[in-house]
Formats: structure tokens, sequence, C-alpha cells
């Protein structure tokens, strides 16, 4: 009687246990909180691009120059290129995108977009010279506002690797610079440092 | 017989282990209203295990160029290193969140007994409160 009840037991457990093995053998696919904290590998990933964000946002609309300079009107800049001096592929270009996006909804800042200078050209003279377009009602050439600061960086790396350690050191520098004076008016850097160990039974 | 009883155990151990994984959640909110006279600040515990490692103190906050700005102090109440991250939610001044999903989770690796300050800055002027979300890693 006991004998059987323990061949019960043993026989469930046994078949959970195939059941979770089973399981990891599906693929599925699911949608992930694109906040969470993402280590799929040590590459630059997601994580990092938003701590950097966020600390260079937070530094630069605290730093006190920078806040007296807003409290009282909403400067023009632009955005120019983050150098990518790692050896990664890495688009500096959605970094800097996160960050003017975060400083323009704090409503401090505007911004000028560099990208689109030949598309804004081309609708320009669409209004003003195919006479397609009501004089009145046209955007006038020659009355776009020019930017006031500029805002640029790099993004760098240190990689050292042993047969069982891979160590990353990223840095991020971000400065804006007064056009007219030439003065870097902020500055700050973002460092990350992320480390993979080789488990036991690990590749 | 008393092989039996003790694979019946360790399967039953692992059932168990793997069941308790997929039920953790985030752990330790803390609340702060600075406009509010009555109820100034206090800790949410969703997970008791977690607030026996980790305890948020130190909530202090100030306007900035007219944004909140705020610092806490994150603490390791154990001897061992933990990993834990955290994450800042908004509110207006109707208790709206504002500015939802721009905040990410921060990884960040507390040493045994470590204290550290947290710091976050408001998105926008509207911002009258703030909450402190920390879970394990």
């Amino acid at each position: 009687m006991l004998m059987k009840k323990y061949s019960s037991i043993v026989g469930l457990t046994v078949m959970a246990a195939a059941l979770l093995v089973l399981q990891g053998c599906s693929t599925k696919v699911a949608y992930q909180d694109a906040t969470e904290v993402e280590t799929a590998t040590i590459d630059f990933g997601s994580t990092d691009l938003q701590q950097i964000a966020s600390k260079m946002v937070d530094s630069v609309l605290t730093f006190p120059p920078i806040v007296q300079v807003t409290n009282e009107r909403r400067p023009v800049m632009f955005v120019d290129k983050i150098k990518n001096k790692t050896t990664e592929h890495i688009d500096t270009e959605s970094i800097t995108d996160t960050i003017s996006t975060r400083i323009l909804r704090s409503g401090k800042f505007r911004f000028v977009d560099m990208t689109k200078v030949s598309e804004v050209r081309e609708q320009l003279e669409f209004q003003n010279e195919s006479g397609m377009v009501n004089r009145n009602s046209a955007a006038q050439i020659g009355r776009q506002v020019g930017a006031e600061y500029m805002m640029y960086g790099n993004l760098s790396s240190i990689v050292k690797k042993t047969d069982d350690v891979k160590d990353v050191y990223y840095k991020f520098t971000l400065k804006v610079m007064h056009l007219e004076s030439g003065i870097v008016e902020w500055s700050d850097e973002k460092e990350i440092r992320k480390q993979r160990e080789k488990s036991l039974f690990g590749r | 017989m008393k092989n039996h009883h003790y694979f019946a155990k360790l399967f039953a151990s692992i059932l168990l282990v793997t069941l308790l994984n997929g039920c953790s959640t985030s752990g330790i909110e803390a609340i702060g209203k600075p406009d509010d006279a009555d109820v100034k600040k206090h800790l949410l515990i969703h997970n008791d295990a977690l607030a026996k490692n980790i305890t948020i103190s130190d909530m202090r906050s100030r306007e900035v160029g007219g944004l909140l700005e705020v610092n806490l102090k994150l603490t390791n109440l154990t001897s061992s290193d933990k990993a834990v991250a955290y994450r800042f939610s908004w509110f207006d001044g109707d208790e709206f969140e504002v500015e939802i999903g721009t905040d990410a989770w921060t990884p960040v690796s507390l040493h045994g007994a470590q204290s550290m300050s947290v710091h976050g800055v408001a998105p926008n002027g509207s911002v009258k409160s703030y909450r402190l979300n920390v879970k394990g890693q």
C-alpha cells in the first residue's frame, strides 16, 4: 500500500519534470517590457542607451548656468553627430534622438533638425516658387531661427578579455557649446561597465 | 523504498523552486509628495524577502528650474552583494502619471552594507510627486 503511494508520487514528479523539460523545447514569442533591464549579451544594448539618456538629460536640465538661461526663455539647439569610437556598430543617432526628445519634452529647449534641411528647402521652394500655393499662406523663405547651442559628444569603450571573462567599459561624453562664443557651457560623462563570465557548462 | 522517497522529495523541491521563481514580483515602492503636509513619504512593500535585504531612506526633493529633483538612499541591509533595479514614475497635481514608460529600469549592484544615492529629475514642470520602485534582478 505504502509502496504504491510512493510509486505514484514518483510517477507524478517525473511527469512534472518531463513537462518542464518539454516546455523548454517549444518556441514561443512574447512581448517584453521595453524598459526592463536587458542582459541578453554583453554588447551595447537598450539598458545602456536608456541609462545614458537618463543621466545626460537629468544633468543638463539641473546644471545651474543652464537652469538660469532656460528659466527666461527656450533656447534653440541643434544636435551634431555622436562619434562612435568603440569597435561595435552602435546607432549613436538613436542615443541623441532619445536625449533630444526628452529635453524637448521638458519644455526647456527647442531644436532645429539638420537632417531635414533639404526636405524643408524643397517644400519652401514649392510654396514660394511653384505658383500653386496661395502667397498669403506660404511659409516665407529666410525666416528660420538659428540655433544658439550645439550638442555633440562621443562614445568610447575599453574591452578586456581573457579565456573566461570579458569586461567592457563604455564612456559617453556629451557637451553643449554656445555657438556664437564657442564656449562649452555644459559637459557630462556616463560610465558603464559590464562583465560576462563563462559559466561552467557554457560556451 | 528509501530511494523513491528521496527522489520524490528532490523533484518536489525542484518543482517548488521553479514555480516560486515565476512568482517573484516588484519589491519596494517609495512614494514622495513634497507638497503634501500630511502623508509626505512612505514605503510600500510588496516583497517581504527583498525588503529584508534592501531599504529606501533619506528621501529628499527640491525644485530646480521648475523641475522636481529627488534624491533617495538605497541601502543593502545584508553582508552579501545584491543586484537590484530601480525606476521612477512621475505624477502631476491630479495624480495622473506623466511621460509613462520614459524612465527605464536602472540596474545597480550594492556591496554588503553599502548605501547608494539614487537621483532623479522629473521629465517636465507639471510633476508634483514621484514613486520609486525597487525590485530584485
